[in-house]
Parts: C-alpha cells; structure tokens; sequence
C-alpha cells in the first residue's frame, strides 16, 4: 500500500495548527490512476495544489473526503500498487 | 514629491497593464498552466468592468449567486475569499516553472518575495506599505479574533499580504500544479464599492462598512496624488519589480 499526502514543504512556514481543505476528488474508489496523474486538488494557504498519483496503482481507499481538512503528514488515500 | 526613485526612472519601460474583462484574466491564467511552464511569464491587469471572482473553494456560491442580476460571478483556479474586481483594482499574474526558486521554496515562502515586491513597489511611489510577517500574523491573531470576513479576500489576512498599518492594501494566491506555479495578487487602487460585493453574494450590507475598515487603497493613501499618474507609476514599479525578480533570481 502506498499513502497520498500532501508533500512536506507544501507545509514550510505555515503556522501551526493549520489544516489544508480537500477541495475536489477526481477519482473514486477503485479506480486505476497512473503515476503522475492529477488525482486530488488541495487548499492550504490560499493555494491550489494539484496532489498526483506516485505509482501506477488502484485507489484502494480515500481517506479524506472532499471538503474535509487535513493535517500535516496525513494520509489523503491509500493507493494498492498496479502490478 | 517625485513618484519613482532614480534607479527605476531610469529602467526600461514597462509594458502597461493589459485592460481585460475578469474573464479573460482567468483564461489567460488557466491557458498558462494548461501546459508545462518553461519560462517566467507575467502580466499586470486592469480591469474594465466589475466582476466578483470566487477563490476555488468557494465553488458552491456559484450555484447560488452565478446566474442572478448584476455583476458577473466566476471561480478562480487560486484560493481565498472572493475579490471584487473591477476599475478599482490592479491585478497581477506571475507564471514560474515549477522548478524555479522562486516556487520551488514552497507556497509561504513564494509568497514572501511576491509581498515584498509588492510592498517595495508601494513604497516607491510613497505609500507606507509592510508586508505581514507568518510571526507577525500569529501576534496579531492572538491579540484580537478576526472578524468573520474571511469569505472576502480583504477581510482575511495570510502569510506575507500587504498592508499599510493594520489594513489590507494587497492579496495574494496561487496555484501549484506540476506544469508550473502562478502567483497571483490584487492590490487596490481606489477603494471599490463594497456595498456591491455584498449585495452580489447575499451578505449583510454592514458587512461592507467592516470591509472598508479592513481594507485601503493607494489613492485613500496618496490623496495629495492624482489617481491616474499614481497608478501609472506604481504600475511602471511594479512591472520593473517584477521583471527584475523573474530575471535575476532564475535558477
């Protein structure tokens, strides 16, 4: 299993206590991403990220739904390696 | 008072700002990012209408207010609170690789040299702008609870924006994608009608009084200056700021 997060230095200088907001999905469960592709966009200080797929892979379980936040170092979803 | 120091009086001159509808100026920033971003790229705005642009979080509102009367309403692929552009107010986009040093220091960071280019350029033309501090916001935070004018641009306050004592005089965003990054700022000219703002997405009309509170305008801040040559040279500053940050900093 690999987890999806926002990487670490999206997190650089931004005081603590904040929480990112999952703006949109563009997946669902079970479906079948490729390394690199767009699978999420977050909000963390008035900035949109793109948050991408690091493996080819099925999205084995989203664990932050859309208009949920998040914290530093969470996971956003589970994905299961595409062998 | 000269408006501009020696330095950039003699620069090169700057392209003016492009005059756009709201519209455009998200196409344009939207196209820019559609594709892998090799180069710096930048572009001031002018604004020859009035439009209300959503932060992208604030997409359901569109459903609410984007097809009543009155001034158009869109979504903005940044952040933050809604902005109410118009002839009021000068924009800003900044186009960078992703690579570049200025995105790769991440999005506090990046928003720091932007403020301060901002603040410097206000500066230049004698409005006593600062840029807020990450520290400096965590104090003044702790010192009163911010309003609840967040769902405005101009009634929040995040890491670097640009104020001139306690109001906000500039805001910033951006957008992160693995094409490229795009900053983006709005910085106010004159004071807009915040009546407007408020009329359009169904808030309390007091509210706009707040947001006046909150928020100056470079013409509220050199009222001794004509509106037109103000703009003019803080837009001839701002461009060579600019220019001059993409350039030297270019990893």
């Amino acid at each position: 299993m690999t987890d999806v997060v926002l990487p670490s230095a999206a997190w650089k200088d931004v005081e603590p206590g904040t929480e990112a907001l999952v703006d949109k999905w563009l997946v669902q469960q079970g479906d079948r991403v490729k390394a690199g592709q767009t699978i999420a966009v977050v909000v963390l200080v008035k900035t949109n990220f793109d948050i991408v797929a690091p493996i080819d892979a099925v999205v084995e379980q989203i664990l932050v739904p859309q208009e949920a936040t998040f914290k530093p170092g969470q996971s956003l979803a589970r994905l299961k390696a595409d062998l | 008072m000269r408006l501009l120091p020696e330095p950039h009086a003699r620069a090169q001159p700057a392209p003016p700002a492009t005059t756009v509808t709201a519209a455009a100026e998200q196409r344009w920033n939207e196209a820019a990012l559609a594709q892998p971003v090799e180069a710096t790229d930048w572009r001031l705005w002018a604004y020859r209408e009035a439009a209300v642009v959503l932060g992208c979080s604030q997409r359901r509102l569109l459903a609410e207010f984007g097809t009543g009367p009155g001034v158009e309403v869109l979504v903005r692929a940044a952040g933050g609170g809604a902005v109410l552009v118009g002839p009021w107010m000068l924009g800003l986009s900044a186009l960078l690789p992703a690579a570049h040093a200025l995105a790769a220091c991440g999005p506090v960071p990046s928003y720091r040299w932007l403020g301060e280019y901002l603040a410097q350029s206000l500066q230049q033309v004698g409005i006593a702008a600062t840029t807020l501090s990450p520290d400096a916001l965590r104090a003044r935070r702790g010192e009163r609870p911010a309003l609840a004018l967040d769902w405005a641009c101009f009634g929040g306050l995040s890491p670097w924006e640009v104020l001139v004592g306690e109001r906000k005089i500039a805001g910033l965003a951006q957008v992160r994608r693995r094409q490229g990054v795009l900053l983006v700022a709005g910085l106010l000219l004159q004071p807009p009608p915040w009546t407007l703002l408020c009329e359009r997405l169904g808030r309390p009309r007091d509210e706009a009084q707040l947001l006046a509170l909150a928020s100056t305008s470079c013409a509220q801040e050199r009222a001794d200056v004509e509106p037109v040559p103000l703009a003019a040279a803080l837009i001839q500053a701002l461009a060579n700021a600019v220019q001059a940050a993409l350039k030297t900093t270019n990893p």
